[in-house]
């Protein structure tokens, strides 16, 4: 009879756990939904979940604002960590162990929360916030796996022209441009072509300006992509957005009144001692006679002269990896903006370049829209500035 | 009158100024000009205070007083010009 009993219970507690195994009933679901202030796309899925929230009473959100709020920040960095993610902008939803960056359109992006929330009813992967120890990420590799990332492709599909697709490529082409227009700027470049030119020898020409021009970008690129991973750190935070508001609309300013003040055209004949040292570093290293030794002076120098230059372009590229940073992209796609925007702030070195070392005749690039560049230049400044201030919604293209 | 020519070699607008003075030397031969490097040629550059912005042309009369100083690019036009209504100067 004890016997009877004890086999009842054991298969009673034997049909609940199986019961519970083949339900996985997890109930009410949790969505942990992380947005910005004034982001477009955050609030085209909050209009989704909240008719989502209204139609199933299973499922429960729970909305943190990060933009503004520390505490809400915390939170989302606490997520990250727990799965183990670097996240780069919001929105930013987690479903369980699931996230979801990012926000197309309820058809595409829709869809992917509706199976996360289905994935989450119908397994036993753990609610982060609730179920797995503190500070620790998910370790299930099955309940991982399926993570989703929504991002736009780099450059717009052609036949399904999109304004806002555009506006990204054209924004790093302008600020890219306007960064590189000084022709006054490329003067180490000059310099060395006069030196290269007088020569003689085609394949150490064309191998030493290459690589100078080269390093010179590598450098651009490195200062960039730090300005860009501290954004993408820090950048959510509100009074980082307004510190960098207010450098561009400094930056902006400084530019308009040189546009208006009767500066004459042509080059600044200021740093005569700094010029004078790089000039004689630059004729001894091309003059060695070890082409390796002469290929890495030239490398060396070029890395040395961009480090102090940069001081000089602070303003644009620092205003425009903030911009970048508030468009959700994959790692790739950030590159290859940055790698847009130094060819064109390198597009008058290269032309300099190739008609010098084709023609053997040096060339400038004229002083005279120097000007104009400064009213373009200044007034975009002023514009992102005060976009970034009341309207960064309109800054995020994609 | 004489004309006296700053520039350098780094500098972009020196290098656009460089073909206008070739063809006005080539169409005026009795023009008197002379080319100073700002980086080689320091004597002339701290005499004639070439200190703020390049290229640089300085006009000066047959006594060797200086009366028009000109900076930056400057249209060739212009430059004829003042060369055809200073040249007895």
């Amino acid at each position: 009879m004890k016997l009877r009993h004890i086999s009842t219970l054991l298969l009673a507690v034997f049909v609940l756990v199986l019961s519970a195994k083949v339900s996985y009933a997890r109930e009410p679901i949790n969505l942990y939904f992380f947005w910005g202030q004034g982001c477009p796309h955050c609030a085209k899925e909050r209009e989704f979940l909240n008719t989502l929230v209204e139609a199933d009473p299973s499922v429960k959100l729970h909305d943190f604002e990060v933009w503004n709020n520390q505490a809400n920040r915390i939170k989302l960095e606490y997520a990250a960590r727990k799965l183990d993610v670097v996240v780069n902008g919001v929105p930013f939803l987690v479903v369980g162990d699931e996230y979801l960056v990012g926000y197309m359109n309820d058809e595409t992006s829709g869809k992917v929360i509706l199976s996360l929330i289905d994935k989450a009813r119908n397994t036993d992967c753990p609610d982060i916030f609730l179920d797995t120890a503190k500070d620790e990420p998910v370790k299930n590799e099955n309940c991982i796996e399926s993570t989703e990332t929504i991002n736009t492709p780099i450059f717009p599909k052609i036949g399904n022209l999109e304004l806002n697709a555009l506006s990204l490529p054209t924004l790093t082409i302008a600020m890219g441009f306007l960064d590189g227009f000084n022709p006054c700027a490329m003067w180490t470049l000059l310099f060395l072509i006069s030196l290269l030119i007088g020569m003689g020898n085609k394949k150490k020409m064309w191998t030493l300006g290459i690589a100078f021009i080269v390093a010179s970008a590598a450098v651009y690129f490195l200062f960039m992509v730090a300005w860009l991973k501290l954004f993408l750190f820090i950048g959510f935070i509100f009074w980082v957005r307004m510190l960098i508001a207010l450098i561009a609309l400094a930056g902006g300013f400084i530019s308009l009144k040189k546009f208006l003040s009767k500066d004459a055209t042509g080059c600044d004949v200021a740093g005569d001692e700094k010029r004078k040292t790089v000039f004689d570093k630059l004729g001894k290293v091309t003059a060695n006679r070890s082409f390796l030794l002469a290929l890495l002076g030239i490398i060396a120098l070029a890395f040395a002269v961009n480090l102090v230059e940069l001081v000089c372009s602070a303003g644009l590229p620092a205003v425009y990896t903030q911009v970048l940073s508030l468009n959700m992209l994959g790692t790739l796609q950030y590159y290859g903006y940055i790698l847009l925007y130094i060819f064109f702030f390198m597009i008058d070195d290269l032309f300099v370049f190739f008609v010098a070392m084709t023609t053997l005749q040096i060339t400038g690039i004229t002083t005279k829209y120097v000007k104009y560049s400064r009213l373009i230049g200044g007034a975009l400044m002023v514009l992102i500035g005060l976009l970034l201030l009341f309207k960064p919604d309109i800054l995020m293209f994609n | 009158m004489k004309i006296l020519k700053f520039g350098a070699v780094w500098c972009s607008g020196c290098l656009v100024m460089r073909p206008r003075w070739q063809e006005i030397e080539k169409e005026m031969p009795e023009l008197k000009t002379e080319y100073y490097d700002f980086d080689k040629d320091k004597e002339m550059v701290t005499s004639h205070k070439i200190d703020e912005k390049l290229p640089a042309f300085v006009f000066l009369d047959n006594a060797g007083n200086e009366f028009l100083r000109l900076t930056g690019e400057v249209d060739k036009e212009v430059l004829v010009k003042i060369i055809k209504e200073n040249i007895t100067k």
